[in-house]
């Protein structure tokens, strides 16, 4: 798959042949076929398959938890991640609760589409996987550039766990990492199972500093350490994580534990957030390095440019962070 | 079910959910608990029209009744609550989250209504004649998501039996001081659910309403919704003294008890025998809890 959405469809298309996945949303249906037309022509291909529900991200969220609960396998698409504050209630009150409560495996998946810079304002722009992290018996997966979000996909309805599957919606533009021109300067590994963590690192380069990241942010941070590299000769490594939550703080800290710096990086606030459960980790299993993080500042974001910038984390900033540490 | 079949159940649901009281009252029991007494009718009606074997139903906080007339095992109801292992949840949910086949509660107010409807929707694609019922206190008629269902199970066409009991109060607040009516009639019907409303005293016309709902529903794979008029004669939660609800409200429903309704149409001795019975059962029921 070239890009990110290629995948993303491939992905829904795999799990849409099983007779008990179905994927309930707002205007998912054709001819509009979704807010960033990933399902166009779905349903027409599949009738039956992909729905358009009412407007009611709660009401339809419960309708995914009590058909999982009933033994089927639902998508359910919010058509902005903002929106995921009104399912709260189905996902950590009734489906996360049933799967410990009535030991039953629940086969359900969210996509949550997250992410700003694109002057939607305060209220579609949000990236707020950090509202479902640390809870248990719910999973919050976060595709990439690095990470193909169809892989990802079809896993995680195999988790059996209520699954925030956090998009980007600027990544849905964009291609998959490995076919893009710059690709061939960096050397990318993998670690760890279905969920891994993916290394981009240059070729036979001590890194000076460690980012860890996650969604859509990978893409422009891989475009900045291309430049920092070819520019001003600075090697920096990735660390993509494509499981928030749960973590494999473990496989992390073994990746990181002889670096001197790590700066974890993310568009959601900073305050107790990702990079702060990450380094939190890290210091607690030994690790002593210098820690920064990065991510949103505390202001609602803006819809003009300025006023975006002034809340979300922008990469000029990060590398002049790196250049002057 | 015969008249002593009837009386038998809904006095071993009182008889249970008083001894469960009082057993909180006694400090015996942990944590809280929302007790059924004066609402027995419905969970006794659903013990028959209901079958586990395929029939989903699902309820909220005050479930204690449709849980023993789901399982038949009251020692799984209070083994849960007192923390067993073979309590229904294995004493991980208390009193408020327990399942037992297709049968499962769970603590927030309504919001099991759309998770019912989600598995109506798997039981219409299921085909078969399977049907998922809800079971709901009139201050969930105030939560969006309760609204949100209605509007889903009808447009969606999907077999979910709503059961809405109304016991006029949303914990201790009035239904008429937090609603234009009294009655849900026109909200329900706005959704265009087919509605029907009966008195929960007269236990065989409940039982004839209920019937006729499941059989549609069944049949016809669409939505029905009945509201049932009841009382609740102990408190909202075992530290409620009930302040708010005045004292004509119990004498009315004193006189129409839902048990008496069904001991009316039995000689005194068949009564006695039953309530014997039922004492009986009530009490090998605390021994097995309170020895395993």
């Amino acid at each position: 798959m070239n890009t990110y959405k290629e995948s993303l469809i491939d992905g829904l298309e795999r799990l849409l042949a099983d007779p008990k996945v179905f994927l309930l949303g707002e205007d998912v249906e054709d001819p509009y076929g979704g807010a960033y037309t990933i399902t166009k022509g779905m349903s027409t291909r599949m009738p039956g398959k992909v729905l358009n529900t009412p407007m009611s991200e709660q009401g339809f969220t419960g309708l995914g938890v009590g058909m999982a609960l009933a033994g089927y396998k639902p998508i359910v698409e919010i058509m902005f991640g903002d929106f995921s504050t009104l399912i709260m209630d189905q996902i950590l009150n009734h489906a996360s609760k049933f799967v410990e409560g009535f030991e039953k495996r629940l086969h359900l998946v969210v996509r949550d589409p997250m992410g700003g810079y694109r002057g939607y304002g305060a209220t579609h722009s949000q990236s707020l996987e950090k509202l479902y992290v640390g809870l248990p018996h719910i999973a919050v997966i976060t595709p990439s550039v690095l990470h193909a979000p169809g892989e990802l996909l079809v896993k995680s309805m195999e988790l059996g766990v209520p699954v925030i599957f956090a998009e980007n919606k600027l990544d849905y533009t964009r291609k998959m990492f490995a076919a893009e021109k710059i690709a061939e300067a960096f050397e990318i590994k993998y670690h760890g199972g279905d969920f891994p963590v993916a290394e981009a690192g240059f070729p036979g380069e001590e890194p000076e500093v460690t980012l860890i990241g996650y969604g859509g942010l990978v893409h422009p941070l891989l475009q900045m350490m291309y430049d920092l590299y070819m520019e001003e000769e600075v090697a920096v490594r990735l660390l993509d994580v494509s499981s928030l939550s749960p973590m494999d703080f473990d496989l992390l800290y073994s990746l990181v534990k002889d670096d001197a710096k790590v700066l974890t990086i993310e568009e959601g606030h900073v305050p107790f957030g990702i990079g702060d459960a990450i380094i939190s980790n890290l210091a607690q299993r030994g690790m002593r390095c210098q820690f920064r993080s990065v991510g949103a500042k505390q202001h609602i974001i803006g819809t003009s440019k300025e006023a975006e910038a002034l809340a979300l984390p922008q990469i000029d900033d990060i590398k002049e962070l790196i250049l002057n540490w | 079910m015969d008249n002593k079949e009837i009386l038998y159940k809904m006095l071993l649901i009182r008889r249970m959910e008083q001894k469960i009281e009082s057993l909180f009252s006694q400090g015996l029991l942990r944590g809280t608990t929302h007790c059924c007494i004066g609402e027995e009718a419905v969970p006794v009606a659903l013990s028959v029209l209901i079958d586990m074997d395929k029939d989903y139903l699902c309820s909220g906080h005050r479930a204690h009744g449709l849980s023993m007339m789901m399982t038949g095992k009251p020692e799984t109801l209070l083994g849960e609550i007192m923390g067993k292992p073979y309590g229904m949840a294995k004493g991980l949910g208390g009193s408020q989250h327990v399942y037992y086949k297709n049968y499962f509660t769970n603590g927030i107010t309504g919001g099991m209504a759309p998770v019912t409807v989600g598995i109506a929707f798997a039981l219409k694609h299921d085909g078969g004649d399977a049907i998922a019922t809800v079971v709901f206190g009139d201050g969930a008629m105030n939560e969006g998501y309760v609204l949100e269902s209605f509007n889903m199970a009808q447009s969606m066409g999907l077999p979910v039996l709503f059961i809405l009991e109304n016991n006029g109060y949303a914990m201790s607040t009035p239904i008429e001081t937090v609603n234009p009516y009294t009655v849900f009639e026109d909200r329900v019907k706005g959704f265009a659910l087919p509605y029907q409303r009966v008195e929960a005293s007269d236990f065989d016309n409940l039982f004839a309403v209920l019937k006729d709902a499941v059989e549609k529903v069944r049949t016809e794979r669409t939505p029905q919704f009945v509201e049932v008029m009841t009382h609740r004669f102990c408190g909202h939660s075992k530290s409620d003294k009930r302040a708010y609800i005045p004292q004509e409200r119990d004498d009315y429903w004193h006189e129409h008890d839902c048990v008496k309704g069904v001991a009316a149409k039995l000689t005194p001795a068949e009564v006695e025998a039953i309530e014997a019975e039922v004492a009986q059962r009530v009490e090998e029921v605390y021994q097995y809890c309170v020895t395993h």
